[in-house]
């Protein structure tokens, strides 16, 4: 009976240590999180492009694409700050994924083709361009763990 | 010649009905995270799963008595209820991810939203379970499952570097993205998504449903011993695949269209077409077996009339159980939460609750009041003891695991 | 009175207490049915620290596999039947005769 209570005991001390703090290397799980996002997407309008999926699938794709996106944003968030360096990180990772949520709408709306809306090239250009400032950004912080 | 037909059907029927959502999610996950290095848990996983269902089926055929019958012969009521307990839950939890996997496929293959399917795809699952004769419904899930197969053909016209396949599975490369706990965190979860204890109690009720006898014992070894590990193989292709595709491009795998794009990816909309039938077939079929199963865990314990070889009105009990974890597993999934996240939970639960009904089985197989002369063998009792204490481990090391790595995340 | 009642009871007896009902121990030998004798109740097992039963290795002629085997028959150390008879009383405790015998728990 006693071990079980130790073990509970430290189960739910190592629930609070590791789910309460943020802590920086949720910014690389963010941007993480992100990349995968962004390379969906890509992968989405790619093979729509080549034929290789139906309209349907592809926008659901990115639509994923989109949510996993929003979900990135939540865990960069969870870290505050504590000094102006990490700060400075924090602003650059939220303006990045910003930037790719921008992007991933617009290759979502590439797919459906509103009127108006950007061609499927352009949206695939912008993602990439979106994937390269990500990839500097990860190489910059810590690592994810 | 009817024989031979008899055991073919088995075979495939066992393949198409091995994989289901949690072995479509967990190996593409893994698959684009880890590549193919946790393939080994694979076959661990295929030949624990063959040596618990060979057990239990012996048992169902040679006692007449199916799973939780014998628990609660073998545990009293009150060990046995909690056995009941968290293995009713776990398969609920399973029965939640298959429905919602049978919804997200129809969005694929239609553009509407899954929240709209969820209530049919139940409907549907319902349906069949009230109506629909067993060994129809075991065949035509199977068989259509088998469409999955698509998966392997994928592989091969993706044209991936086998070499570099084959060294990921066998030098286990570093990841340097991931850490050793997510790594072992996967290997559990890719472990209870292979030996899932829904599959087992439906293996060994569905003996009993179709009255196998002693003779019947060497098509159901046979059905298991070929069918399940073809089954792993297929499970090593969805990795596969992912390891080809999405692993480079540095995609994790959190949603049932990265899944299945390889295959387009490979085989184009022709394969698009083909995989979600498999889906679709493989979460259907996996819905009725976990849905079914909950009924004849529930049944089986309280010594209610339970099968499907009675009609409803005589097993009543046993269709309004079925009904009611239908109606929780859409309750839960009307609250909007991701069935690919049921599915993650669902795989790593199923390892948790695994020793369970393995013990049990395990030591009814070996008790010759049950099993006469067909008790366990040397060498059989020497493998399924290493299993035991292989169970263990995950099941224990499974929730603090899952608490230090966020769930994998 | 449940069976289901007894079980896990803790069991004292006249020198103070002696452990925990882990099993029901029954003889097919009452009055012939169409399928089976009636059961009776033959005794209570006893266990030192365990409020389970024993899966079955209570039965000497079950010894494998081995290392399940050892355990249960670790766990079974100590464990004795009480015959019905000796049993004086039953309700929040089982409560045990003076000069009871203890028999062996084995089949």
């Amino acid at each position: 009976m006693r071990l079980r209570v130790v073990v509970a005991t430290i189960g739910a001390i190592a629930l609070l240590v590791s789910g309460c703090s943020g802590s920086p290397r949720d910014m690389s799980m963010g941007v993480r999180e992100a990349q995968s996002a962004v390379g969906t997407a890509r992968l989405a309008l790619t093979s729509s492009e080549d034929g290789d999926t139906t309209g349907s699938f592809a926008e659901a794709m990115v639509d994923e694409a989109g949510t996993r996106l929003s979900s990135a944003s939540s865990t960069a968030s969870a870290f505050k700050p504590t000094d102006r360096r990490t700060a400075a990180q924090l602003e650059a990772v939220t303006k990045a994924l910003g930037d790719a949520d921008t992007a991933i709408r617009h290759a979502s709306e590439a797919l459906a083709g509103f009127p108006g809306a950007p061609s499927v090239r352009d949206a695939l250009d912008e993602l990439e361009t979106v994937a390269t400032d990500l990839g500097d950004l990860a190489g910059n912080l810590e690592a994810p763990r | 010649m009817k024989k031979y037909f008899a055991v073919a059907l088995g075979i495939l029927t066992a393949i198409g009905g091995f994989v289901d959502i949690g072995d479509l999610v967990t190996n593409a996950v893994v698959g684009s995270r880890f590549g193919m290095s946790l393939a080994w848990v694979v076959v661990v996983g295929v030949v624990g799963i063959c040596l618990f269902a060979q057990m239990s089926g012996r048992v169902a055929a040679i006692s007449g008595r199916a799973t939780f019958e014998i628990i609660r012969e073998r545990l009293g009521p009150r060990a046995g209820a909690a056995n009941l307990g968290a293995s009713v839950l776990i398969t609920v939890m399973t029965l939640t991810a298959e429905v919602g996997g049978v919804a997200l496929a129809l969005q694929l293959a239609s553009g509407v939203q899954p929240l709209l399917w969820i209530p049919l795809a139940a409907f549907a699952v319902w349906l069949v379970i009230w109506r629909v004769k067993f060994s129809v419904m075991e065949n035509v899930a199977g068989l259509l499952g088998l469409a999955l197969v698509v998966f392997g053909v994928s592989l091969f016209l993706l044209g991936p570097d086998w070499g570099d396949l084959k060294t990921q599975a066998l030098q286990q490369t570093s990841h340097p993205r991931e850490t050793p706990l997510t790594y072992w965190y996967y290997a559990i979860a890719l472990f209870g998504a292979a030996m899932t204890p829904y599959e087992v109690f439906f293996f060994s009720s569905g003996g009993v449903e179709e009255k196998w006898t002693e003779e019947d014992l060497v098509t159901s070894r046979a059905n298991v011993l070929v069918g399940f590990p073809l089954g792993g193989l297929l499970s090593l292709c969805i990795a596969g695949c992912a390891a080809t595709v999405l692993l480079p491009r540095g995609i994790d795998v959190d949603a049932l269209s990265q899944t299945v794009f390889p295959v387009a990816m490979g085989a184009g909309q022709l394969g698009l077409a083909v995989v979600i039938l498999g889906v679709v077939a493989a979460t259907f079929g996996a819905a009725l077996e976990t849905g079914l199963s909950a009924g004849y865990a529930l049944a089986q314990f309280n010594g209610w009339s339970w099968g499907k070889f009675r009609r409803p009105a005589e097993a009543a009990r046993f269709h309004l159980t079925m009904i009611i974890c239908l109606v929780v597993a859409v309750l839960v999934l009307l609250t909007g939460v991701d069935p690919i996240l049921v599915t993650e939970y669902s795989v790593v639960f199923s390892a948790i609750a695994l020793p369970l009904t393995y013990l049990p089985i395990l030591v009814v197989a070996n008790d010759p009041q049950y099993v006469g002369e067909h008790v366990n063998g040397r060498l059989m009792n020497a493998v399924s003891t290493v299993y035991l204490a292989l169970i263990l481990v995950a099941a224990i090391a499974a929730i603090p695991l899952m608490i230090l790595t966020k769930a994998g995340a | 009175m449940l069976l289901n009642d007894i079980l896990s009871l803790p069991v004292v007896g006249p020198e103070g207490r002696l452990g925990y009902v882990a099993d029901c121990r029954f003889a097919i030998d009452g009055s012939p049915g169409p399928l089976l004798a009636d059961a009776q109740l033959v005794g209570l097992i006893v266990a030192g620290k365990h409020r389970h039963g024993f899966l079955g290795y209570e039965r000497t002629s079950v010894r494998s596999p081995a290392p399940l085997a050892w355990w249960f028959e670790r766990r079974q150390r100590g464990s004795f039947l009480v015959l019905w008879e000796d049993i004086e009383s039953i309700d929040d405790v089982v409560r045990v005769r003076p000069g009871y015998t203890r028999w062996s728990a084995t089949l």
